[in-house]
């Protein structure tokens, strides 16, 4: 005589939750597989702006200054924030998780490169990506 | 310095999921930020500067492209199939069913991209083995599955489940729960 | 994020059409084919074009055909074939398995979709590997302009990185591969991670006589070779019995002529080794092929 075992079909409890073998599938993937996801590049609210930031290239260098009036003055750009902004509102340097403190946005000097140097704040990506040219 | 002249925009007429849409676009304007920002279907993702990571990936034409490396005044007259257009109303495609039943996406960012190009293969491909799969997918990234499961996924839809499918996603409930007839609601004496 | 720098746009229907507009912008033009090696230096405005001219349109140009006139037996390939056709294609499958071998490891499968023969060649990258695998073929590259049609050796395209000698108003129409019975031919990247350009990459063909080459063609890419070619290698091996010994100094000599820059693929002593040991594989796969052992 044969025995064939089988694999105990999915259950569903009285609640009608999935019990026993198999698994549950999640809640949220019918939202995502029909690409309605809510990732924050797909968050869009009214007057809601975009922004860029201005990188230094350098590794270790001092500012001396930011010429901030061309990038403002791009047709599209509603702010172009530097460490000095931030630093006249104390918020140029942040705390961190770590309980230490870590630059927004580089005031005396650039530590790394790459280090953020300038906020640009207008209406498209585009326009904020044009204003980091203008220097 | 380029000139920002609005008279630079162009019309264009771009069929998308099987709609005619006609806009005024910047010529620089990237396919994949006309779909995001023109049109609002945010489904279509942007994750990389390189053109390496996929998430931007939908059809054009036949064929999937990474969106983020075409111009929209490119698919001016063209063809374009999102993800937003996989499902057919309340039907999940089976590549989505695929995705569902064996976990094939975690955060699901690369998903969309993935499921483009499974259906893709799928099309011309209906049952291709993992080898075949694992070269179709091996232009997008996916940080979360580690990849088994996007494999299993693109299996199940081509009709070999490890999963067993269940009941759809328009099937359930807000809790989850099945409101398929005919499913069973009571537990099975042991 | 990035994106482009603001440009003009305009879309050519016919070749005619796409020169009278590159004749209009002067140089600065670029044409727009597959858009996967411009678009991304857009994005990072490492080129500011002031218009781009979309050739997508110019479909007479997706072709691959034998074509066979008295005394001249070649595989011609119109500039707008996309890599994934070139890739699919049974007829090179069958007279240049190099072709293939370097397809499959050319970008990735949703780029091919895009990209074309044509515009990897004029990309002139020296990591290019569509530009080693025609060079190592002896393959010609048609240019046509206003003035007529000239034939340039692909051997001779490019002018230095990113650079080749097209004028600004001409436009790379065809790229023709001498057919070559009997020949083997195979190409050997290796490469970071799919996608990637090459670390290093040797491709060649031979034609065997028995065991004595009777021509052969070895080329590389992202070694620092100009041109790509192995010249010295290719003039050891030619006329001579393909033994070991002989591929061993074939790929000495080829590793030697090389000039490769060390970064983040790696060190000069790493990639040099490569470019010895994807000689060996390259020359090995060829005649294998060419005998029929594979």
């Amino acid at each position: 005589m044969t025995t064939t075992e089988e694999r105990p079909q999915n259950r569903v409890s009285p609640a009608g939750n999935p019990i026993g073998f198999g698994r549950m599938h999640r809640k949220e993937d019918a939202r995502f597989l029909r690409g309605q996801g809510n990732y924050v590049d797909d968050v869009r609210m009214p007057g809601m702006l975009e922004s860029a930031i201005l990188r230094s290239p350098y590794a270790h260098a001092r500012i001396r200054s930011i010429d901030t009036s061309a990038a403002a003055a791009l047709p599209g750009v509603h702010a172009v924030i530097t460490g000095e902004t931030l630093a006249g509102l104390n918020l140029a340097w942040m705390p961190t998780l770590s309980a230490d403190v870590q630059a927004v946005l580089a005031t005396d000097k650039v530590r790394f490169q790459h280090q953020e140097v300038a906020y640009v704040v207008a209406d498209s990506e585009y326009i904020a990506r044009d204003a980091l040219e203008l220097r | 310095m380029p000139d920002h002249d609005q008279s630079q925009r162009r019309a264009v007429q771009i069929s998308v999921n099987g709609v005619e849409h006609t806009a005024d676009v910047e010529p620089r304007q990237l396919l994949v930020h006309y779909l995001r920002n023109t049109l609002g279907l945010t489904g279509t993702h942007w994750g990389c500067d390189t053109s390496q990571c996929g998430t931007c990936v939908a059809w054009l034409d036949e064929e999937p492209v990474k969106t983020c490396t075409v111009l929209t005044v490119m698919a001016d007259g063209h063809r374009v199939r999102t993800v937003e257009g996989l499902a057919q109303g309340a039907t999940l495609d089976p590549v989505q069913e695929g995705f569902m039943a064996e976990h094939g996406l975690q955060c699901g960012f690369c998903t969309p991209g993935m499921m483009m190009t499974a259906r893709h293969l799928l099309d011309h491909n209906p049952d291709p083995d993992e080898a075949t799969i694992r070269e179709a997918i091996s232009g997008q990234i996916c940080r979360c599955t580690g990849y088994e499961n996007i494999v299993r996924a693109v299996r199940h839809a081509a009709g070999h489940p490890s999963q067993p499918s269940g009941a759809s996603a328009a099937d359930r409930d807000s809790e989850g729960a099945s409101t398929v007839a005919g499913e069973p609601s009571q537990e099975v004496p042991a | 994020m990035q994106t482009p720098a603001p440009v003009d746009y305009a879309r050519a229907h016919s070749v005619d059409e796409a020169l009278e507009l590159l004749e209009r912008y002067g140089g600065e033009a670029r044409l727009i084919a597959g858009g996967h090696s411009l678009i991304p230096m857009m994005r990072l405005r490492i080129a500011q074009p002031e218009c781009v001219i979309d050739i997508n349109d110019l479909t007479d140009l997706d072709y691959i055909r034998m074509v066979d006139t008295a005394g001249d037996s070649y595989l011609a390939i119109g500039a707008m074939t996309r890599h994934r056709t070139v890739l699919a294609s049974p007829v090179i499958g069958e007279h240049y398995a190099i072709l293939h071998d370097a397809e499959r490891v050319i970008a990735d499968p949703i780029v091919r979709n895009r990209g074309t023969v044509g515009g990897s060649l004029c990309q002139a990258d020296p990591a290019e590997d569509l530009s080693a695998v025609l060079s190592a073929l002896r393959a010609d590259a048609v240019i046509v302009s206003a003035n007529g049609s000239r034939t340039v050796s692909v051997r001779e395209l490019d002018d230095g990185p990113y650079q080749t000698v097209l004028e600004d108003a001409e436009i790379l129409t065809e790229v023709r591969i001498p057919i070559r019975p009997g020949a083997g031919s195979a190409y050997e990247k290796v490469e970071r991670r799919t996608g990637d350009w090459a670390v290093a990459a040797v491709g060649a063909y031979v034609v065997l006589d028995g065991d004595t080459v009777r021509d052969v063609g070895i080329a590389m890419a992202a070694l620092g070779v100009e041109h790509g070619c192995a010249t010295e290698a290719e003039e050891y091996l030619r006329g001579r019995a393909f033994t070991a010994d002989a591929v061993e100094e074939a790929a000495r000599l080829a590793a030697a002529a090389t000039n490769p820059s060390p970064d983040q693929r790696g060190p000069v002593t790493y990639k040099r080794h490569l470019a010895d040991e994807l000689t060996r594989r390259a020359l090995r796969r060829a005649a294998d092929r060419a005998q029929g052992r594979i």
